[in-house]
């Protein structure tokens, strides 16, 4: 009995340090879960419960100068899909389901993917777009199908007449993970991008893109296991973008748009009083309207495999030989330097040869100018004047003069590129060829070709320089940025040389010009210079444009202004693989200028 | 009627009873925090309460005598309420676990957490004379059987425990130390038999989770981790005045039942615990006292493996909610919401009781 007792009380000690030992064990875990880390649990608890909403602002509205809208936001309805805590498996499994109701393509599969692997900190993907109304209300109806879809209202940024302002305006797109990355680095823009899906990616949408896009906000909401709105915590507004009024005429948009229909090249028409563009276009164009959700593969296949570049912007990133338009800066340039005056004269045989060489350059039209001074030289575009003037002036002459004119710069437009093209000199030859600079060289520069390249913005920023004669701000294609021209009164060069220049270019238009067939009856009278650049280079062939290849006729152009006597506007024009300037260029010039000034004057 | 109060009274341990009420306390206290104060919940267990408090006087006044001389006959219908729970049970969650008894769901396996160690405490009188290991032997028997009834629901956890019961008396009843090892190595060279045929492939889970519950957060980790989260960011004090987001918002489910201990922790914090500990600490202590001073061996034994019971499953949950231990479904005694495992403790503690006041009563 008593050694039965003995053994019990031995045993049940036993058992009772064990349990003890539990005990211990279980109050060291708890110290360890609520004491030491109780601020991580807390953490835990509260993200749990606690979830940030973006508030998205709205992007800012694009007007051309009479307050027409360009881009818009239209309110659409989307669907998108709560990704957070789901495999790829899941997701599928969800997308199949919801294609069995709607139709799901394969490239809205492969879009919602992509952002998701792009984008970090995004809970809600959407899979399906701007849904029409009937897929709608189909939806709503098989609504408790889908727990993890949610239906929400979207604006999407639309283009009106896309195609008239594509390369202009630029379009928006999905964040792509590249541009995320950058975004992702300042943590303000992280903030100001919180919940925003789409991102300029190309022309004002995207060298404005910090004005337009606005600052996200936030709503800090309590959220229960289900996730069904509790309360609000915090609510940070968002603000929305700023709307911005571009210096752009729509009227001349659609204008141009229309004249350069069927023709490779752009246009770009500007103000001469303050260098802002009034119209900006290129051709073939695009619709931006397929970016903003989007683009699809095969329509991106081929929009970029297309021969004629419809992407491709012909005002900025483009350039050419200037071809013959360079002449009249190239007359400042012998004038200022003292090599030629009003009264100096040469006779034109119809070719040049280089002194102490036996290289012969030829004048385009073969039998010759005749005697010319540098009114007609302008005016007919005599070649082997220029030849003799660029012998007599110099390279470095040339370059000093000519860089004045801001060629070999960039003109500075806002958008997010442009081509500065190129001003030979000896130097960039060396730099660039690792050669020295021939003397032929020269002549071949005086007449635009050669190594010579410019945009089209560049040869109507020069234009204009020449017009004001003074240093202008860039060319720009916001309206009443307020630079104020009269603060800059240094001239480039003697007002007198501007005058017989001028007195050149308007002969262009006159009877003997090369650009007669203008018949300046209007009250109004158009000023400029006709430019033809050579694309191939024909060695002891006869170059006959209706006999070769149109990808290697020669590029028309032409530059100009109105009206002569107190100008206005400003033009550029070429047209790729137009032949003559006078053929092709000119009169699509003359054509805008019109209706400038019947419609809009 | 004053007398009657008075005559159940007085074959009460008062202090027993108190710290029993203010453990009660807390339990209808946290019901209440979990799954509202006007919910079902929470009358039903004010109604489990008083009718186990009732069932609680009345055991206390038996005479125990007839228990003991009709055990066999008790373990053999605790057996067969088994064995008909396996035929005519009600389903939930993939388990067969109760009767349905109309009025309310019976844990059938629960009864045996009373009847087993009645049984093998009986048969020990008889078995005086025997060889000591032949005795061991047919407790471990009889212990396995209702064991692998239960592990079949499937109920690990209370299966363990019913076969814990067998194991502590015989413990307790003096196995010896060679044994002991032995039956140490035994279990070990087992493990891995009944892991690859026993364990089914959620128990399994629950056993990995424990390691790593962050490996598979949405599945069988998610009470783990919610259940961390809410003792966890409880603090020292508890988040009683603010308000408690791990059960309000529902991120941790059943809460009133298995993981009540969590809602304790959030609510009051560390120092809850402590306290709550102390409390029950305090009945443990009591009960203890009561056992070792019965005068008979078996009745020491019974008493003492049933202050283990209670004792080990108050560990266990509490180990299980704070990721000590898989989650086994042993719900906290007297504390989470249900009838039958209150009833059971009830009938438990009102035994020891009886025991304390009838000893003269029962000669040996």
């Amino acid at each position: 009995m008593q050694n039965n007792r003995l053994i019990l009380a031995q045993r049940f000690n036993i058992l009772v340090v064990f349990l003890f030992l539990i005990l211990i064990l279980i109050v060291l875990r708890l110290f360890w879960l609520q004491i030491y880390k109780n601020d991580f649990y807390l953490e835990s608890s509260k993200s749990n419960y606690e979830r940030i909403e973006p508030v998205k602002p709205l992007r800012g509205l694009l007007f051309d100068r009479n307050n027409n809208v360009l881009a818009e936001n239209i309110l659409t309805y989307n669907l998108v899909i709560d990704i957070e805590n789901k495999s790829k498996e899941d997701l599928n499994t969800i997308i199949g389901e919801l294609s069995k109701i709607l139709s799901i393509s394969e490239n809205e599969r492969d879009l919602f993917f992509k952002m998701r692997s792009d984008r970090k900190f995004l809970r809600k993907i959407p899979i399906k777009t701007n849904i029409k109304s009937e897929e709608l209300n189909f939806f709503v109806s098989k609504k408790f199908l889908f727990p993890d879809i949610t239906l929400k209202e979207e604006f999407l940024r639309s283009y009106k007449y896309g195609f008239e302002n594509a390369h202009l305006i630029g379009y928006i797109n999905r964040i792509s993970k590249k541009d995320f990355e950058s975004i992702e680095n300042d943590p303000e823009q992280l903030n100001n991008y919180f919940g925003i899906t789409h991102i300029g990616k190309q022309g004002i949408e995207n060298s404005f893109e910090n004005n337009l896009r606005g600052k996200s906000g936030f709503k800090k909401i309590r959220v229960n296991a289900k996730n069904s709105f509790i309360a609000e915590i915090e609510n940070k507004k968002a603000f929305d973008g700023q709307d911005l009024i571009l210096s752009i005429d729509l009227n001349l948009q659609r204008k141009s748009h229309e004249l350069l229909r069927g023709y490779k090249g752009s246009l770009i028409m500007t103000d001469v009083s303050n260098n802002e563009v009034l119209a900006y276009q290129s051709n073939p164009s695009f619709d931006p309207n397929l970016f903003v959700n989007g683009i699809g593969f095969a329509e991106w296949d081929k929009l970029n495999t297309d021969p004629s570049k419809p992407m491709l912007d012909r005002v900025t990133n483009a350039v050419y030989p200037p071809g013959s338009t360079i002449k009249p800066f190239l007359a400042i340039a012998g004038l200022e330097n003292n090599i030629i005056n009003e009264d100096y004269s040469i006779n034109d045989p119809g070719f040049y040869q280089l002194p102490k060489t036996k290289k012969i350059f030829m004048d385009w039209k073969k039998e010759g100018h005749g005697n010319v001074n540098i009114i007609n030289a302008i005016a007919e575009s005599c070649d082997v004047y220029f030849y003799d003037l660029a012998y007599r002036l110099g390279i470095e002459k040339m370059d000093n003069s000519l860089s004045k004119f801001s060629f070999g710069q960039k003109t500075g437009i806002n958008l997010p590129s442009e081509k500065k093209g190129i001003l030979p000199s000896p130097e960039w030859k060396l730099k660039h060829h690792k050669k020295k600079w021939n003397a032929y060289e020269t002549i071949n520069t005086s007449i635009g070709q050669g190594d010579f390249l410019s945009s089209p913005a560049q040869l109507v920023h020069a234009l204009n320089i020449f017009l004001n004669n003074k240093q202008i701000p860039p060319l720009s294609l916001v309206k009443d940025k307020f630079y104020d021209l009269t603060l800059s009164i240094k001239k480039i060069t003697d007002e007198k040389y501007i005058e017989i220049v001028k007195r050149g270019m308007q002969e262009v238009t006159s009877s003997n010009g090369t650009f007669k067939s203008i018949a300046n009856n209007n009250n109004y009278k158009i000023a400029g210079k006709t430019g033809t650049a050579q694309v191939f280079s024909l060695k002891n062939q006869e170059y006959d444009e209706d006999n070769i290849a149109e990808h290697l006729r020669d590029h028309s152009l032409f530059i100009g202004y109105a009206p002569y006597d107190n100008p206005q506007v400003s033009i550029a024009v070429i047209i790729e693989n137009g032949g003559h300037g006078s053929t092709v260029a000119a009169p699509i010039a003359k054509k805008m200028i019109d209706f400038y000034f019947e419609t809009i004057k | 009627m004053k007398n009657l109060f008075t005559f159940l009274f007085s074959r009460t341990d008062k202090q027993l009873f108190i710290l029993l009420l203010i453990i009660l306390l807390f339990s209808l206290n946290l019901i209440g925090q979990a799954a509202g104060f006007n919910s079902t919940f929470f009358f039903k267990q004010l109604l489990f309460i008083f009718i186990g408090l009732i069932i609680f006087m009345l055991i206390s006044n038996l005479n125990l005598r007839f228990l003991f001389r009709h055990s066999f006959i008790i373990y053999i219908l605790s057996i067969l309420l088994l064995l008909l729970t396996d035929v005519f049970g009600t389903e939930i969650n993939g388990s067969k676990r109760w009767l349905d008894l109309g009025v309310f769901k019976l844990q059938t396996s629960e009864i045996l957490k009373v009847t087993l160690p009645i049984y093998l405490v009986s048969l020990i009188d008889y078995f005086k004379n025997r060889s000591q290991t032949l005795t061991e032997l047919l407790f471990l028997t009889l212990s396995s059987i209702p064991f692998f009834i239960i592990l079949k629901q499937p109920d690990l956890g209370s299966g363990l425990i019913i076969l814990s019961s067998g194991l502590i008396i015989i413990f307790l009843n003096g196995l010896s130390i060679k044994k002991i090892f032995v039956g140490i190595i035994g279990f070990i060279i087992l493990l891995p038999v009944a892991w690859i045929n026993i364990l089914k492939d959620y128990q399994k889970g629950r056993i990995l989770n424990l390691i790593d519950p962050f490996s598979n957060p949405l599945d069988g980790g998610y009470h783990a981790i919610q259940s961390s989260i809410a003792i966890g960011s409880g603090g020292l004090y508890g988040k009683s005045s603010e308000f408690s987001s791990q059960h309000d918002l529902l991120f941790l489910p059943e809460t009133h039942t298995d993981f009540i201990f969590a809602v304790l922790s959030e609510n009051y914090g560390f120092l809850g615990n402590i306290i709550f500990f102390f409390v029950v600490f305090l009945f443990i202590y009591k009960l203890v006292n009561i056992s070792i001073k019965l005068h008979s061996h078996s009745h020491r034994l019974l008493a003492m493996t049933y202050v283990m019971i209670f004792t080990l499953c108050f560990l266990i949950n509490i180990a299980m909610v704070s990721g000590l231990f898989p989650i086994v479904g042993i719900p906290l005694p007297l504390i989470s919401y249900g009838g039958s495992s209150l009833f059971i403790y009830f009938i438990m503690f009102a035994l020891i009781n009886s025991l304390n006041y009838n000893k003269t009563l029962i000669a040996d």
